[in-house]
């Protein structure tokens, strides 16, 4: 097809219009993990989740009896151990951005593998945990506390999922050679993700399987 | 570009500020604001939000229609903006423009039944059918998040593949953060009260925080970039390649 054929508000050769006039500008800052911008992302998802954490005592103060009640029904041995599996994995995880930055990539991704695991043992026990949650009659209609429970452990769990797959993407940077400067973004992007939704865990633990228990 | 396509652009990117302001001023009116309805609401209380104060509802949804219909051209200026970060295949700025004009749909469309609503409810509706109808308006207005979703990740992937920056790189991380924001609407098919119920915290006021934050950001940007455009061009036009 011929460049005349296009629409002229379709800039010729395949670059951005005005790509030549513009310098690129560099996105990545000494001192700050990942790129700046994304921080956007992570402060503005740490915000609704601390939305959602306030609106959760106010509601337990309204009748704290009830929250009681229903936290005591949690498997808080299933809660304790998911925990810990989600601390080693941070642990994991810290391990491996080291070893990529010093480029040992071999290691870098049996370190990530470990974290990958330790995502998918979560995610099976809180299919185990919601399936006897269920199983007990406990459904995210039961009363207050049951719904901010299955929200809660649900939103944080598609966070699982999305660390996962980010994980998975800077496993597959760690099968060929290039400079850090080039996996910086993206490792360092999986990694502070990682760690925001092992930071998250921690506090629901805290907040729905013990303060309110 | 010429000095008045800029203009065109300019104007385009205030739309973004106006549809806020407009429907604002539109639900307030109708009285959707400061408290809406909600799920837990009584048949009684459904009923006279539609006929007490008839005419006012009418007037402000008149006005809340127009307001919503002030996105397009925002989302236009994007497209034009975005076809410039992808060049010879912009199928993000297609995405964008045809996801936005279905978002626009879901958006307007509950808000003329809510007039339909208005219009029949003094004496041609059965109170249970207002009541349903009303329901209706609702979950329709805030569950279909799909097309809006799909909007503001086509916008934020062109941004971060744009290696030249015509948006800043954290306006990306803001629509992926916006689109994240609305997915809790879904919940509102299943609670009938509290922060999760369709006025709740969590799905009213958290989805139109969220969607005002984009209608005044984005026009930042898009204006932002108009004038770098137009800088470029008018510089290019000067020295001949």
């Amino acid at each position: 097809m011929s460049q005349r054929d296009l629409p002229s508000f379709l800039p010729v050769g395949g670059t951005s219009g005005s790509a030549s006039i513009r310098e690129p500008r560099t996105t990545l800052v000494v001192g700050v993990p990942a790129e700046p911008g994304l921080w956007v992302f992570l402060f503005g998802d740490m915000t609704i989740f601390g939305a959602f954490f306030v609106v959760l005592l106010w509601e337990r103060r309204q009748d704290p009896t009830e929250f009681a009640r229903s936290a005591a029904q949690l498997h808080q041995p299933i809660g304790v151990v998911n925990t810990l599996v989600l601390l080693v994995s941070s642990y994991l995880v810290v391990l491996a951005l080291e070893a990529h930055r010093r480029n040992l990539r071999e290691l870098a991704r049996k370190l990530v593998n470990g974290a990958l695991i330790c995502a998918l043992a979560f995610a099976s026990l809180k299919a185990i945990e919601y399936s006897l949650e269920l199983h007990a009659g406990h459904t995210p209609g039961s009363n207050r506390f049951f719904t901010f429970y299955y929200v809660l452990t649900g939103v944080h769990l598609l966070h699982v999922v999305l660390g996962a797959l980010l994980l998975s993407w800077w496993r597959r940077r760690t099968n060929r050679a290039a400079e850090w400067s080039t996996d910086r973004g993206l490792v360092e992007a999986a990694a502070v993700f990682w760690h925001m939704v092992d930071l998250l865990w921690v506090v629901i633990f805290a907040l729905v399987y013990l303060a309110c228990a | 570009m010429s000095s008045s396509m800029l203009k065109v652009l300019n104007v385009c990117a205030w739309s973004g500020p106006a549809t806020v302001v407009v429907t604002f001023v539109g639900w307030l009116i109708a009285g959707v604001l400061p408290f809406p309805l909600g799920p837990a609401s009584s048949l009684d209380q459904v009923v006279s939000f539609y006929t007490d104060d008839n005419t006012l509802v009418k007037i402000g949804l008149v006005v809340a229609t127009l307001g919503m219909a002030l996105t397009l051209p925002l989302c236009a200026a994007i497209s034009v903006h975005m076809v410039h970060m992808e060049g010879r295949t912009p199928i993000l700025s297609f995405l964008q423009l045809a996801s936005a004009a279905v978002a626009q749909v879901l958006l307007l469309l509950p808000l003329l039944l809510m007039a339909v609503i208005a219009f029949g409810a003094p004496d041609r509706m059965s109170e249970s059918l207002v009541f349903s109808l009303n329901d209706i308006v609702w979950l329709l207005f805030l569950t279909p998040i799909a097309p809006i979703g799909v909007q503001m990740i086509a916008i934020g992937v062109a941004i971060l593949n744009d290696e030249t920056n015509i948006f800043p790189r954290w306006v990306g991380y803001l629509n992926f953060w916006i689109a994240a924001s609305f997915l809790p609407d879904i919940l509102a098919y299943f609670f009938f009260s509290g922060p999760f119920g369709w006025n709740g915290i969590f799905i009213f006021w958290l989805a139109t925080t969220t969607y005002a934050i984009f209608l005044f950001v984005m026009p930042w940007a898009v204006r932002r970039a108009n004038a770098e455009l137009f800088a470029a061009e008018s510089q290019a036009a000067v020295v001949p390649a």
